[in-house]
């Protein structure tokens, strides 16, 4: 695959504390790239040295849009950052029109797109309202257009469903699967993992500035999606903690969460369990992204890998 | 160059389809022009009123006094009755005095007008017709002749007149230089968009997905020279209004005036000046997290253009003395100091103008080049106003 985006050792200090610590990874086309960390990560201070806002101390980041290597083409960029704001006193249409301007946009291709959007985003007719008139997921999606309106080649957008409900959710998550079908390269910010889960088809994880793990999703399922198992039943933790193979349990009023170490096979497992425990219901499952992204972000996985 | 006039184009057009802004600058013109003329029209109809002095005359001046006086200003009357009615009399009565003219008075060259009113009455007019009745009469005691006494008692005049003064006509430089000033206060109004603007920018949270299309420097450039624009517009309405009113109210043939060789010299410090002043204002602006909490530290700012009202009585009494100098030769006074040397002297030293236009220059370039550094640090942080030692940090970073 053709690479998009290609980022180098990029580290980045303010006041002398290191804020991005020698990250590199690199998005190809048509990729939906996650971005992942908990907050104070380093995710936006990545997403503004990318855009160029403020520059890496060392390293690089280079873009391959159009067959060449670029710095930053930014009328081929599209950009949804995490604060959300629009011109509170204009309309939707001088909004959108300045902005498709700035990318040097066709005027005429940006009102047939501008009306295609409000229709696919159930704002149709609304060409002229200003945005203060808007509710805060009508501006939201106005913002989303606003970052697309231009066609970009690559579009990082920094938590797009923050803010949102489930239907826009869904909404925004159809459009960005259709772009990343269309062949743009996506760099996408989120918190919630399901919606990651179900888009990304690669993921960057960072934490304290620095890598945590970086691959496709499926590599990072099997790597660290491990079994748990979840009983229903009144039982000591100190029984299960004890199990060769338990790594870890979450014990609340009538519920163990009881997490595997890595590579066990839940039959070895349950060959473990004592007889004499109570048992109402039980479920054994992969753990989801939400429980890696918990686990590393509490310090609970080492860091820097590569897969 | 070319995002630069994009977004100063959206500048214009955002500011010109604002209602808010359309009506005050169609109202300013109209309010300088009433609260001009108001305060004259009211003081012409107090001039107009008539002041009534009651005259007490002990040494048979009174026929000759009323004949001196100026009747449009001074009504006066001979009283003969009891001083003590005449003085509840002018106290009852609005716009009264009397005054009692006998042989103590006229042997010490005093007189006291009692007034019944808070107001004293003008007393220049009566006092000269005073004067002119009594020394009349003490020429005719001294047994002069009333020709003779006119040939020695006229009074000389002194013109002042400059050898330096090349054109005679005052107006040659003051008509420029109220247009060049009016620029002057259009700079300081437009510069004070430009900061509102830029905070509004990071108050709207659209700091980011602009920086996502231009660069810091670009949007910079832009917003000062949209403001500009803004500004010639605004100052060429006041300016056809005041031409209006200058040419058919006061009849003085403004264009005649305003087209000297000095113009064009005025325009330029102006014009430095808006370049120097909307740079500093539009990064201070950017430093703000909200208008309503800004320190004073970027409130200050606001005092800097004013900085030549301060220097401006010793200019008018010296337009070439040390303290118009320093006010020269100091760059973020000298727009507006230039401005009123100009105005006022008959020629400032070309070697002068070129210096102060080198410091100027050079000043500008670099508060320009420092604004723009503070301008795209400030403009990504949220939350908080930048204090004075963040701002010089980020004026120190390479």
């Amino acid at each position: 695959m053709e690479n998009t985006l290609s980022i180098t050792n990029v580290t980045k200090a303010f006041g002398g504390v290191e804020v991005v610590k020698n990250i590199s990874f690199d998005v190809e086309k048509g990729d939906i790239m996650g971005t992942l960390g908990p907050n104070g990560a380093g995710k936006s201070t990545l997403i503004r040295n990318i855009m160029g806002m403020i520059y890496p101390d060392k390293g690089e980041v280079s873009f391959f849009l159009g067959g060449k290597k670029e710095r930053l083409p930014l009328e081929k960029i599209g950009y949804l950052p995490e604060e959300r704001g629009l011109y509170k006193d204009v309309s939707i249409q001088s909004i959108i029109f300045y902005l498709a301007g700035l990318k040097g946009y066709p005027k005429e291709k940006a009102r047939t797109r501008l009306s295609d959007y409000l229709e696919k985003f159930d704002l149709k007719g609304m060409e002229k309202r200003k945005i203060e008139e808007l509710s805060k997921g009508m501006a939201q999606k106005v913002q989303f257009i606003g970052a697309v309106i231009h066609e970009p080649e690559f579009l990082i957008l920094d938590e797009p469903f923050s803010g949102l409900d489930p239907v826009s959710q869904d909404l925004f998550r159809e459009e960005i699967r259709s772009l990343s079908d269309s062949g743009v390269s996506i760099l996408l910010s989120s918190h919630q993992m399901n919606l990651v889960e179900a888009l990304c088809n690669r993921i960057f994880l960072i934490n304290k500035g620095e890598k945590v793990i970086y691959g496709s999703l499926d590599e990072v399922k099997e790597q660290f999606a491990d079994f748990k198992c979840t009983i229903y039943g009144k039982n000591p933790k100190g029984i299960f903690e004890k199990l060769p193979s338990v790594e870890k349990v979450e014990s609340e009023e009538g519920k163990s969460v009881i997490y595997l170490m890595k590579d066990t096979n839940p039959q070895e497992f349950f060959g473990q369990l004592p007889r004499d425990i109570n048992i109402k219901e039980l479920h054994m499952d992969r753990i989801s992204l939400h429980d890696i992204f918990v686990n590393i972000a509490t310090g609970g996985k080492n860091h820097g890998t590569n897969l | 160059m070319g995002q630069t006039f994009k977004v100063a184009l959206w500048e214009l057009k955002k500011n010109l389809t604002n209602k808010t802004f359309l009506i005050s600058m169609g109202l300013t013109p109209l309010i300088m022009i009433l609260f001009g003329a108001l305060p004259t029209v009211l003081e012409s109809l107090e001039r107009n009123q008539l002041d009534y002095i009651y005259v007490v005359d002990e040494i048979g001046i009174y026929e000759r006094l009323e004949e001196n006086v100026d009747s449009n200003q001074y009504r006066l009357e001979n009283y003969e009755g009891d001083v003590a009615e005449l003085e509840e009399m002018t106290i009852e009565e609005e716009r009264t005095s009397y005054i009692i003219i006998d042989d103590e008075g006229f042997e010490n060259h005093s007189f006291t007008l009692f007034s019944g009113d808070d107001a004293l009455i003008p007393l220049t007019g009566f006092q000269t017709a005073l004067n002119q009745t009594l020394q009349e009469r003490k020429i005719e005691e001294v047994g002069i002749d009333q020709e003779m006494a006119t040939y020695i008692t006229t009074d000389f005049s002194i013109q002042q007149s400059s050898l330096l003064e090349e054109d005679l006509d005052f107006l040659n430089r003051l008509i420029p230089g109220v247009f060049a000033g009016m620029i002057l206060i259009s700079v300081f109004i437009s510069g004070t968009m430009t900061f509102q603007s830029a905070t509004q920018e990071k108050r709207d949270k659209m700091t980011e997905v602009l920086l996502s299309s231009v660069s810091a420097r670009d949007l910079m450039q832009g917003k000062i020279i949209g403001y500009f624009f803004l500004g010639l517009i605004q100052v060429g309405v006041w300016a056809m209004v005041g031409m209006l009113v200058a040419t058919y109210y006061f009849e003085v043939p403004v264009l005649e005036y305003l087209f000297v060789s000095e113009l064009p010299l005025m325009l330029l410090y102006a014009l430095i000046g808006y370049l120097m002043f909307s740079a500093l204002f539009v990064s201070m602006g950017a430093t703000i997290n909200d208008i309503y909490s800004a320190g004073n530290f970027q409130g200050v700012l606001f005092i800097i253009p004013m900085l030549p009202i301060f220097f401006i009585g010793a200019i008018i009494q010296n337009p070439h003395g040390i303290v118009a100098k320093v006010g020269s030769y100091f760059p973020l006074s000298a727009p507006g100091v230039m401005l009123f040397r100009l105005v006022i002297a008959s020629r400032v030293p070309t070697m002068e103008i070129i210096l102060t236009l080198g410091i100027l220059v050079v000043t500008t370039i670099l508060i320009m080049r420092l604004a723009g550094k503070i301008f795209k640090t400030a403009l990504l942080m949220y939350g908080k106003n930048a204090t004075p030692a963040e701002i010089f940090r980020w004026v120190r970073q390479k």
